[in-house]
C-alpha cells in the first residue's frame, strides 16, 4: 500500500510538482510586495475635501436637458475637477455635459491630464498619454475607451481615465504588474487572469490535494518514533557508538565510531563507507541491504525489499534503522567494490519449458566466486507478450490465464541472478539462468514477472546494466563432502559452484548434487551434469521429478527433492556431520529442506542457501 | 557524493514536511473549496433580482436638480436613480448620504424596519421569509461578514436553506451587500488560505510570507527528490 502511495506522490509530483511550486513561489511574491503599493495608494494624492456643488457652478446649475430617452440608470450630478457636470449613466457607456451650460464634455488629452495630474501624488512627471479604444489586462473590468497616462516615476505609475465620463478607473505601477503576474500564474489564467474557476485549475488542485494526502500519509512510513526523541538525541549528542563492520566472509572486520540518532545508512555515509542507493534513503531501491541482526524490527520497507527467510536471518536495509546501540553490520561480499558494467546481450534460448539462458558479453571477464549473483537494472518499459518469442505451451497458459497480455514497469526496479557460469568458464561471458515467471490458468490473475520478461524482450546487441558481483553464497574451504540440494532455476549457483568445485578447484571432495524438477523436460543442463559425472567418480547428481503423470515414461525417482534426498541419501548417511549442504529453490523447497536438516540437528554453520536462484 | 545529497534532501524534504504540512493541507483544502465553487454563486448572484433598474424613459422628475441644490445646498454629488420602482435622488454631504424621493421631495432617510424588510424583499430572487431585521449600529456587535463596511446597517435575515442575509444602509437605501452559507464557507477558507485570522484581509501577514517560503523551499526539494527518483543512470559507486 504505501509503495503505491509512495509512487503515485512522485508520478504526481513529476506531473504537477512545478505547478506546486509556482503556487508557492506565487503565492509568495503576492504575500511580500505591500499590497498599498499594489493598489497604487501610495502615488495618489490625499484627496480634498468634498466642495458643495453650489460653490463651484456660482448656483447656476440647471436641469440636464434631456433624461432619456432609452435605459437610463441614473444621472449623477457631480464634481469633475473644479466643473459641475451631470453624467449619465446607461447599461452601455457614461455622457458627460456641463451641470451649467448643458453643452456636451469630451474628455479629452488634455483633460484626461487634469484629471489624472490632481489624482497623482508622486516624483514623476506625465510621460506619455495614449488613448486605448481597446480594453487591456491593467483595465480588464472596464469598458473602453480610456486614456493611458504615464508617469516618470521609478515603479512606473500609469494612471487610466474614463475617456467617457472622466473618472480614474485604475492607478497601476510595476508592483501592480508584477502581483499580476503572480495572480496570473496562481489562479492558472494564462489569458483573461480573472477567472479561478475554470477545469484546468479544479483538475490540478483536485490531483495535488491527493498529492498532499499521499505526502501525510507517507509521514507513517518515514518517521521512525526515535525521530522524535529529541531529549533522547540532545543527551547523547557528544556519544558514539562502534559500528563493526564486516565482509560476510567474517575477515576484514573494520570498527568506526558512528553518532547515535541517524540512521544506519547515513551513518555508514559519514564514516566513509557509502552504502549503494538510488533512492537516497527512501527505502524504495532495497540496495542498502545488510546484515544487522535479528532483533531489529522489521519495518514495512524491509519487507518489501528483502525476502522473509533473508528478514529472519538479519537482513535489513541500512537507510531505515538508527543507529542507538553498538552494531555489527554485515556486508553482502561484494557490496563496497561492486562494480557497474555494462553488459551486451549475446544470446537468449530457452533450456527447459520456463527457463532461459540469457548469454551475456561483458567488457572484461569477471572476477566473482561460484555461487554470486548480479543485480540487474529493470528499466521502465512496456511491452507485451506479442514481442516475446515463446513456446505455445507458455503462450497457451498465459492466453488461457485472463491475464493482461501487455506488461511493464514504470519506475527502474531491480532484479538479482545468479551467475550460471563458473568463473572464467566463457572468457568474458557470463550466464543467468532465469525462470520466466509466467500467467498460467492455474493461478489467474497472477501477472507475469516483469524483470524475467523484460530480459526475454531484449535481442542480441542490446545492453544490460549490471552491478556486482554480489554473493554470501559460496563453497566452504575445509568442506569434507558437499551436498547440493536444488530446485528450480535454483541450479544456476549449483552449476556454477560444481563446475568450479571440479573443474577449477579440482576437488577430491565427495561432491552430490539433488535435483528436484518438474518434468523430464524441466531437467537443466543435463547433459552437462551426466559428462560431468563421467569424467568425475567423486561427483553424482540425482533427479525426482514432482509433476509426471503415472503414464510418464520417467524411469527415475518421483516425488519432493526434500523427501528424496532424505529416504535416499540423509538417513542412511553414515557420517552426517562431514557434510555441508548447499541450497537453492524456490521457497518453499527451501523451507521444506531447512526444516528436514533442522530436524536432524545439522548445524547452521553447516548449512548455506541462497534463494535468489529463483 | 551525489548519494549524500539525496539523503540530505530526504531529510530536509520529509522533516520541512512535518513543519509546514498541516498548511499546505489547509491550503489545498482551501483552495480546492474556493476554484470548485462558482465565484457568482459565491456572490450570491443567485439570491438577488432587480439589481440594474433603469429610469423611466424621457422621465421629467417633479422635483429637480436645481431644487435639490436648494434643499442640500452643503451636497458633493446628487445622483437621481431608481430605488425600490420610484425615482429617487442620493445626495453625499458633509452630513452623511440621504434618500429623497424625485417625485415629493420627502426625504426617506433613514430607512425604518419596514423600508429595510421592503427594500430587502425587493431583490430578494427567492419566496423565503424573513425571520429577523437587526439595525446594527456598534461596530463591537456587528458580525465579521459585512467586513470593513460603514455602519450603520439593516440586517435582513431569511429563512432559506444558505441562511442569507441582506446588508440594507439606512442612508442611502441600497443593497450593501448579501451573505449566505456558502460565502461563509468561502470566506472562512479564504481566512485560512492567506492565515490572517483577525481581518481576513491581509495578505501582506509575516506568517504567511514565512509559511509560503517555508512551502516553496518543500515544493523545490520535492522536487530535486524526483530527479534522484527517476534516475535511470547511475554513476559508480566504487
Amino acid at each position: 500500500m504505501m509503495t503505491i502511495i509512495r509512487q503515485g506522490h512522485k508520478w504526481i509530483a513529476l506531473i504537477l510538482g512545478i505547478q506546486v511550486a509556482l503556487w508557492m513561489l506565487s503565492g509568495l511574491g503576492m504575500a511580500i510586495l505591500p499590497h498599498s503599493k499594489v493598489a497604487g495608494d501610495h502615488r495618489m494624492a490625499e484627496p480634498a475635501a468634498p466642495t458643495p456643488l453650489t460653490e463651484l457652478a456660482g448656483g447656476k446649475i440647471g436641469q440636464p436637458a434631456t433624461i432619456g430617452p432609452g435605459e437610463i440608470r441614473e444621472v449623477r450630478l457631480r464634481n469633475l475637477n473644479g466643473r459641475a457636470v451631470f453624467d449619465t449613466v446607461t447599461a452601455e457607456r457614461s455622457a458627460l455635459t456641463s451641470a451649467v451650460t448643458g453643452e456636451t464634455i469630451t474628455v479629452d488629452k488634455p483633460l484626461a491630464a487634469e484629471i489624472a495630474l490632481k489624482d497623482y501624488s508622486g516624483p514623476g512627471e506625465i510621460k506619455e498619454i495614449r488613448l486605448l479604444a481597446e480594453s487591456t489586462l491593467e483595465i480588464r473590468n472596464h469598458a473602453p475607451p480610456a486614456w493611458r497616462i504615464d508617469f516618470s516615476d521609478p515603479e512606473q505609475t500609469s494612471l487610466y481615465v474614463s475617456a467617457s465620463n472622466g473618472e480614474i478607473l485604475e492607478r497601476r505601477n510595476n508592483y501592480w504588474r508584477t502581483f499580476d503576474v503572480f495572480w496570473m500564474v496562481h489562479i492558472m489564467d494564462y489569458v483573461s487572469r480573472s477567472s479561478f474557476n475554470h477545469p484546468l485549475i479544479i483538475l490540478s488542485a483536485l490531483v495535488v490535494l491527493w498529492l498532499g494526502f499521499s505526502g501525510i500519509a507517507l509521514w507513517w512510513d518515514s518517521f521512525r518514533r526515535n525521530d522524535f526523541n529529541v531529549v533522547g538525541k540532545w543527551r547523547s549528542r557528544k556519544q558514539t557508538f562502534a559500528l563493526s563492520l564486516a565482509d560476510s566472509e567474517g575477515g576484514a572486520i573494520r570498527t568506526v565510531e558512528a553518532r547515535p540518532m541517524q540512521s544506519l545508512f547515513a551513518a555508514m555515509g559519514d564514516q566513509g563507507y557509502p552504502l549503494p542507493s538510488t533512492c537516497g534513503g527512501g527505502g524504495t531501491c532495497g540496495l542498502c541491504r545488510v546484515r544487522i541482526g535479528t532483533e531489529l524490527p522489521i519495518l514495512p520497507a524491509d519487507r518489501r525489499q528483502i525476502p522473509d527467510s533473508e528478514l529472519e536471518s538479519g537482513y535489513r536495509l541500512a537507510c531505515q534503522h538508527q543507529v542507538t546501540s553498538p552494531l555489527s553490520v554485515t556486508l553482502p561480499h561484494g557490496l563496497m567494490d561492486a562494480k557497474e558494467i555494462k553488459g551486451k546481450v549475446v544470446s537468449s534460448s530457452f533450456i527447459t519449458p520456463d527457463m532461459y539462458e540469457l548469454r551475456l558479453s561483458l567488457p572484461e571477464p569477471l572476477e566473482f566466486r561460484a555461487g554470486s549473483y548480479v543485480q540487474v537494472e529493470i528499466p521502465p518499459f512496456m511491452s507485451s507478450l506479442d514481442a516475446l518469442d515463446l513456446t505455445d505451451f507458455i503462450k497457451t497458459q498465459w492466453e488461457n490465464s485472463g491475464a493482461a497480455r501487455t506488461f511493464g514497469s514504470n519506475v527502474l526496479i531491480y532484479r538479482t541472478y545468479s551467475l550460471a557460469n563458473a568463473p572464467e568458464e566463457f572468457g568474458n561471458e557470463v550466464v543467468l539462468s532465469i525462470r520466466l515467471a509466467f500467467p498460467k490458468s492455474s493461478a489467474p490473475g497472477v501477472s507475469v514477472g516483469v524483470g524475467s520478461a523484460y530480459l526475454l524482450t531484449l535481442k542480441k546487441g542490446d545492453t544490460v546494466q549490471l552491478r556486482g558481483p554480489f554473493g554470501d553464497f559460496h563453497i566452504d574451504e575445509d568442506a569434507e563432502e558437499i551436498v547440493f540440494i536444488g530446485g528450480g532455476a535454483g541450479i544456476a549457483p549449483i552449476r556454477s559452484m560444481i563446475l568450479d568445485q571440479l573443474k577449477v578447484k579440482r576437488t577430491s571432495s565427495r561432491i552430490s548434487f539433488w535435483y528436484g524438477a518438474r518434468t523430464q523436460e524441466h531437467i537443466a543442463y543435463k547433459e552437462d551434469l551426466e559428462a560431468l559425472a563421467t569424467a568425475h567418480p567423486n561427483f553424482s547428481w540425482h533427479v525426482a521429478l514432482s509433476d509426471v503423470p503415472e503414464t510418464d515414461n520417467w524411469p527415475g525417482a518421483r516425488g519432493q527433492i526434500h523427501e528424496f534426498v532424505r529416504d535416499q541419501y540423509i538417513i542412511s548417511h553414515p557420517d552426517l556431520a562431514t557434510c555441508s549442504f548447499y541450497i537453492c529453490g524456490p521457497p518453499q523447497m527451501l523451507e521444506a529442506v531447512l526444516s528436514l536438516l533442522k530436524s536432524l540437528n545439522v548445524p547452521n554453520s553447516r548449512i548455506a542457501f541462497d534463494d535468489f536462484g529463483n | 557524493m551525489s548519494r549524500k545529497i539525496s539523503f540530505r534532501v530526504r531529510q530536509w524534504h520529509k522533516w520541512l514536511s512535518l513543519i509546514i504540512g498541516a498548511q499546505v493541507m489547509l491550503w489545498l483544502a482551501t483552495g480546492v473549496y474556493m476554484v470548485v465553487m462558482n465565484l457568482d454563486f459565491i456572490h450570491g448572484d443567485h439570491l438577488v433580482q432587480n439589481m440594474t433598474e433603469t429610469l423611466a424613459a424621457e422621465y421629467e422628475p417633479n422635483v429637480t436638480f436645481p431644487d435639490m441644490l436648494d434643499d442640500y445646498p452643503d451636497a458633493s454629488e446628487i445622483v437621481l436613480t431608481s430605488w425600490v420602482g420610484q425615482s429617487v435622488y442620493r445626495v453625499q454631504s458633509p452630513s452623511g448620504s440621504h434618500l429623497v424621493s424625485a417625485e415629493t421631495g420627502r426625504q426617506i432617510s433613514p430607512l425604518t424596519q419596514d423600508d429595510a424588510i421592503t427594500v430587502a424583499r425587493y431583490h430578494y430572487a427567492r419566496t423565503a421569509d424573513v425571520t429577523a431585521a437587526t439595525l446594527l449600529v456598534d461596530k463591537e456587535q456587528a458580525p465579521t461578514e459585512i467586513q470593513s463596511r460603514p455602519l450603520p446597517l439593516w440586517r435582513i435575515d431569511f429563512d432559506d436553506a444558505g441562511s442569507t442575509a441582506f446588508y440594507v444602509s439606512p442612508d442611502d437605501g441600497s443593497l450593501i451587500t448579501r451573505r449566505h452559507t456558502f460565502w461563509r464557507v468561502f470566506d472562512f477558507a479564504w481566512m485560512l488560505h492567506i492565515m490572517d485570522y483577525e481581518e481576513r484581509a491581509d495578505v501582506n501577514n509575516t506568517l504567511l510570507r514565512i509559511s509560503a517560503g517555508l512551502g516553496l523551499v518543500l515544493s523545490i526539494l520535492g522536487m530535486w527528490l524526483l530527479f534522484f527518483s527517476f534516475r535511470r543512470r547511475r554513476r559508480n559507486v566504487a
